[in-house]
């Protein structure tokens, strides 16, 4: 491609550095520029995040630091570490791609590092991938807008210590669909704070854990109904909640996500589900 | 083209060779092998060709030539070093309406002898119209080493079922769409391998699947074409594209993303652009079930993701209520490319803890656009453009500050990407200086102050040039300056100011 040579003889010896989402967790949600990038990386720097399946693209030349991330987890690297390595890897002239899943600017932390990139003068790159809530919405069968139901939607930081920051009334206040990131074990805190700032009882709230990934679970309740009858625990994947208007049409829809790519026998019980 | 390639049957035909020589001997070799009945006009054989003539593999006509020799020949080749014989013989042959190849001597042929990669039934001829045949026996080595010997045994084991198949599945789009997977799959895999029986018995289970799946009706893929550049297509919805029997997409997919779709593949316009003729929701749905039912597998293909202003929830449930078989395929929407573009961070620890995606179109009960804003979150517009002064007058009678940053960017991530970044108070008036078009998306919140990722030339990528980083990153100040872009053709980050063809320079302040 013409552009390399141009990129390459613009920057000299200096390194750059590709921040690029990964989506979420399914290797056929990765873009093609995604696929790309990664399969001519000199190193690569990834998160938790990044499936397993998508590791197995890596090419076998290049450096592969794993900076992975987790909710409360002791072994993560603290993000001044990470900016230190991207610094570090591409003032040794390499082509850094720094993996993440989801997109890297909702809820990625790729702003700080990326700014930290521009005040280092290292030029960079940000590629967006497929969020997480468009996964999941996807995967679960609810459209995140929907004519006559939603017309709006927000993405928040599900995660403990930042529920507080939520202005839960204005949020209510605002309607449409929310979704929750990294809300794996806040679903009863975000329930019950959206109840307790007259949130509609009636709404749907959806647990979406490993959105696109093999062991993707739906969960459902209405708002008023988890108190009585509380959503199952959750396995080890990543969770997202949705609560909303739309998320009431699962009813309807949610047969359609056993998906196409399943057999022939898993199809045919898909459409009297559908009934 | 100076030469129609094409493939003569020669079986059991009369074939005159005019000279005994070597260079004749492989021409004869290469008749025996496609079955004709060869006579040599020749005083003298060489040695082979002796030994097949008294074999009675050959006729040897032990004369010099004459018009004679060509009596009911398919297929004269006159392989003489005497360059006149050679022209008298092609002379005689053109006049009887022979064709005929003279070796050496293009001017005087009427077909030339490729060079030839034999994998029969396979077979490929390559030619460089008698200017380079070195090039072409080159060219035929390479050829050979991509063309192994295993594909002659797997279109010789395709020929061997190809009637049970035909009668099997009835539709042509149906055993199209079967080759393709079985020269592509495991079946290719075991016949190349030489595994022949396997791939055989391979072969038959593949057709029963197929059968099986023949009476169950089509689907529909509601697909995510992403934000504009082709590149951000998602492998799934790349390879669907290639799948795909039809092909229903927006105004908003780029030419770019239909190139990737199969070849024979239909294509529908739905699109809603202004001044032509566009399909309701309803006629929408009622096509895609039309096509489904028709068996065809239906690719619905919209710009960024079909659940965040894609109305693919409206087309899903008509499915459903159908029973067609329906999938999501998630796509990046617009607000994460254009956010990408502009290296605007949609949410940041410190200064947006959410971010709210609305839309500026009027809702049909007639309800406020927008919805409140609180601090601390981010707000991206998509479809705001044709109201962009009423969104922005409103956003401030809500108590948003005239000084919020905001930014405007058209056709984000495609060749005509255009961007703006101003604040509440300053974006309408620049947007409408510079004639900013829909479809644009609008970016209001504290996070528009760190858009860093700038051009360094290049229309595809965003890399930052160094030599400018600084100057882009408005950190912390108050973002005043009203920044114009347009993709391609402004150069650094210094220059972030950019002019747009035939228009007035836009106003900076600062």
């Amino acid at each position: 491609m013409a552009g390399g040579e141009r990129e390459s003889g613009g920057f000299g010896v200096t390194g750059r550095v590709s921040i690029v989402g990964a989506g979420p967790g399914d290797a056929e949600l990765m873009t093609l520029k995604a696929l790309r990038l990664v399969q001519a990386a000199d190193a690569i720097v990834h998160d938790a995040l990044v499936s397993e399946e998508i590791k197995a693209c890596f090419p076998a030349r290049c450096q592969v630091f794993d900076v992975g991330k987790r909710a409360g987890d002791a072994a993560s690297t603290p993000q001044a570490e990470i900016n230190a390595l991207l610094v570090r890897l591409a003032r040794q002239g390499l082509h850094v791609v720094r993996l993440k899943g989801g997109d890297p600017f909702v809820f990625g932390r790729g702003g700080e590092e990326a700014l930290h990139l521009a005040e280092r003068r290292i030029p960079f790159e940000i590629v967006p991938g497929v969020s997480a809530m468009s996964a999941a919405a996807a995967g679960a069968g609810i459209p995140l807008t929907h004519r006559g139901l939603s017309n709006a939607c927000t993405a928040l930081n599900g995660f403990g210590p930042y529920l507080e920051r939520i202005r839960w009334d204005a949020l209510v206040g605002q309607g449409g669909t929310w979704v929750f990131y990294m809300a794996k074990r806040s679903v009863e805190a975000i329930v019950a704070r959206l109840l307790a700032h007259g949130a509609d009882p009636a709404l749907g709230v959806a647990v979406v854990e490993s959105a696109s990934l093999p062991g993707q679970a739906v969960h459902a309740r209405r708002l008023g109904e988890v108190a009585r009858n509380p959503l199952p625990p959750l396995g080890a994947g990543p969770a997202l909640v949705i609560v909303g208007p739309s998320v009431a049409l699962l009813e309807d829809l949610n047969p359609m996500a056993g998906g196409l790519h399943a057999d022939v026998r898993a199809v045919s019980g898909l459409s009297e589900a559908a009934r | 083209m100076d030469y129609l390639p094409i493939f003569m049957k020669l079986q059991g035909r009369a074939c005159t060779v005019i000279s005994g020589g070597a260079v004749a001997r492989r021409k004869v070799e290469l008749l025996l092998r496609a079955g004709a009945r060869v006579s040599v006009v020749a005083p003298a054989l060489e040695p082979v060709l002796a030994g097949w003539a008294r074999a009675g593999v050959l006729e040897h006509r032990p004369a010099g030539f004459t018009p004679a020799c060509l009596a009911a020949a398919a297929v004269v080749i006159a392989a003489t070093d005497d360059r006149a014989v050679n022209r008298q013989a092609a002379q005689a042959a053109q006049h009887r309406g022979i064709p005929v190849n003279v070796v050496d001597d293009p001017a005087a042929c009427t077909f030339i002898v490729p060079a030839i990669v034999d994998r029969s039934p396979i077979v490929v001829a390559v030619s460089s119209g008698g200017r380079a045949p070195v090039l072409a026996r080159l060219l035929r080595a390479r050829l050979e080493q991509v063309v192994s010997g295993g594909y002659g045994r797997l279109a010789e084991l395709a020929g061997r079922f190809r009637s049970r198949i035909k009668a099997r599945l009835r539709d042509p789009r149906a055993r199209n769409r079967f080759w393709e997977r079985v020269f592509q799959g495991p079946v290719a895999e075991l016949a190349l391998a030489g595994r022949e029986r396997e791939a055989g018995a391979a072969l038959a289970v593949e057709l029963e699947h197929a059968a099986g799946r023949a009476g169950i009706p089509g689907a529909v893929w509601l697909v995510g074409a992403g934000p504009g550049d082709a590149e951000l297509l998602t492998l799934r919805a790349a390879r669907l594209l290639q799948e795909a029997d039809a092909i229903v997409y927006d105004r908003l997919v780029s030419r770019d993303i239909l190139a990737l779709a199969r070849r024979d593949a239909e294509r529908i316009d739905v699109g809603k652009s202004a001044g032509h003729a566009t399909l309701t929701q309803a006629e929408i749905n009622a096509l895609l079930l039309r096509l489904a039912r028709a068996g065809q597998r239906v690719v619905r293909l919209k710009g960024g993701d079909p659940f965040i202003f894609g109305r693919g929830g409206e087309e899903q449930e008509a499915l459903a209520a159908a029973g067609i078989r329906c999938e999501v395929v998630p796509g990046i929407t617009a607000a994460a490319g254009c956010a990408a573009r502009l290296g605007i961070p949609l949410t940041h620890r410190e200064h947006a803890h959410s971010v709210v995606l609305a839309t500026g179109h009027p809702s049909p009960g007639g309800a406020a656009a927008l919805p409140p804003v609180a601090p601390g979150q981010t707000l991206v517009v998509y479809m705001g453009m044709a109201r962009l002064p009423a969104l922005c007058t409103g956003l401030l009678a809500q108590g948003l500050s005239p000084d919020t940053p905001a930014a405007l960017i058209q056709e984000g991530t495609t060749e005509r990407e255009r961007s703006a970044v101003g604040t509440l108070a300053t974006l309408p008036a620049l947007a409408a200086l510079h004639a900013f078009r829909a479809p644009a998306l609008l970016i209001v919140g504290d996070v528009v102050r760190f858009g860093c990722g700038r051009e360094a030339g290049s229309e595809r990528s965003a890399w930052t040039a160094p030599a400018g980083v600084a100057a882009g990153v408005p950190r912390g100040a108050p973002a005043e300056p009203a920044h114009l872009h347009v993709a391609p053709g402004y150069a650094s980050l210094n220059d972030r100011v950019a002019p747009v063809a035939g228009m007035p320079p836009p106003a900076v302040s600062g």
